[in-house]
């Protein structure tokens, strides 16, 4: 979810030229009241207020302090609309309204080929290697199921440096996991 | 002391793979240290790893090759990190292994 942009400059000192997406940064402005995409205004989770619980747990969805669903609109807004919230690729192999019978047999025959998954958002390369909780199949009624598993539930599809600050800033405010893509 | 670098760099941002450095050191004709196997992130785990390829005989390490880094840290500050600003973290990020913190980019010779 980075950008992939390549640029070649002639440069002689350390300050070199900056990518566009580079000299978008996050300002105080930005932040306004929404303090949980600014610097870290709450306690650490090592000095959470919870007690028994390790400083190591992150929320996810069911915990009492996952964000709500008015934050995660809030975070859509200050990133400019870029939040997404994706299912994983082979739902389309799977009974239901993410269900895509072509999709699902192109993906049959190149599920073993990483450059398949490149633009997904939430594959890092085959599906397999993350935990293949909603694998490939092309039998009209399989017998798993699909779900979304330790796959992201939230996406930030990032092209500018102030929407990897904000999405950096939520997950540690807000105590979430963060993967990178 | 260290002299300062003088000669080319590349400014060039992470989230590539080698495959997409191929083809832009043919675009624009310029040698990069990027990983042989076509689907490794060229400026993640490989310069952030240490970086072999088969360049390393003449040219050294993927991670010996960068000037400077662009990064936002785990306080979701931006900062530049080089020999002469934040140079821990510049020393940590060549070599120190991935899954740190995010470079957005960098120059390498």
């Amino acid at each position: 979810m980075l950008a992939t942009l390549l640029g070649l400059a002639i440069a002689s000192h350390s300050n070199g030229p900056k990518f566009g997406y580079e000299t978008v940064e996050l300002t105080p402005d930005d932040v306004g009241s929404f303090s949980a995409i600014g610097p870290s205004t709450a306690p650490s989770p090592e000095t959470s207020s919870r007690p028994g619980l390790k400083a190591s747990c992150r929320e996810f969805p069911g915990t009492n302090d996952w964000p709500s669903e008015v934050e995660w609109k809030w975070l859509n807004a200050s990133l400019g609309g870029v939040l997404l919230k994706p299912v994983p690729a082979a739902a389309a192999c799977y009974p239901g309204p993410y269900h895509d019978a072509v999709k699902c047999t192109s993906m049959a025959s190149g599920q073993t080929i990483s450059k398949a998954y490149f633009d997904d958002p939430l594959a890092l390369s085959t599906m397999w290697t993350a935990g293949n909780s909603c694998p490939v199949t092309v039998t009209e009624r399989p017998n798993g199921d699909c779900t979304q598993g330790g796959f992201p539930v939230f996406v930030v599809n990032a092209t500018s440096v102030k929407q990897v600050q904000i999405a950096v800033n939520f997950a540690r405010n807000r105590n979430l996991r963060l993967v990178i893509k | 002391m260290q002299e300062e670098y003088r000669g080319n760099a590349a400014h060039v941002a992470v989230g590539l793979e080698a495959w997409e450095v191929h083809s832009a050191m043919a675009q624009y004709n310029v040698t990069l240290v990027a990983p042989s196997f076509a689907t490794v992130g060229a400026f993640g785990g490989f310069m952030a790893g240490g970086g072999h390829s088969t360049l390393v005989s003449y040219h050294g390490l993927g991670s010996d090759q960068v000037l400077s880094l662009n990064v936002v840290t785990a306080d979701g500050s931006f900062v530049t990190a080089s020999p002469a600003v934040n140079s821990d973290l510049f020393f940590a990020l060549r070599g120190g292994g991935g899954s740190k913190f995010p470079p957005l980019l960098y120059l390498p010779s």
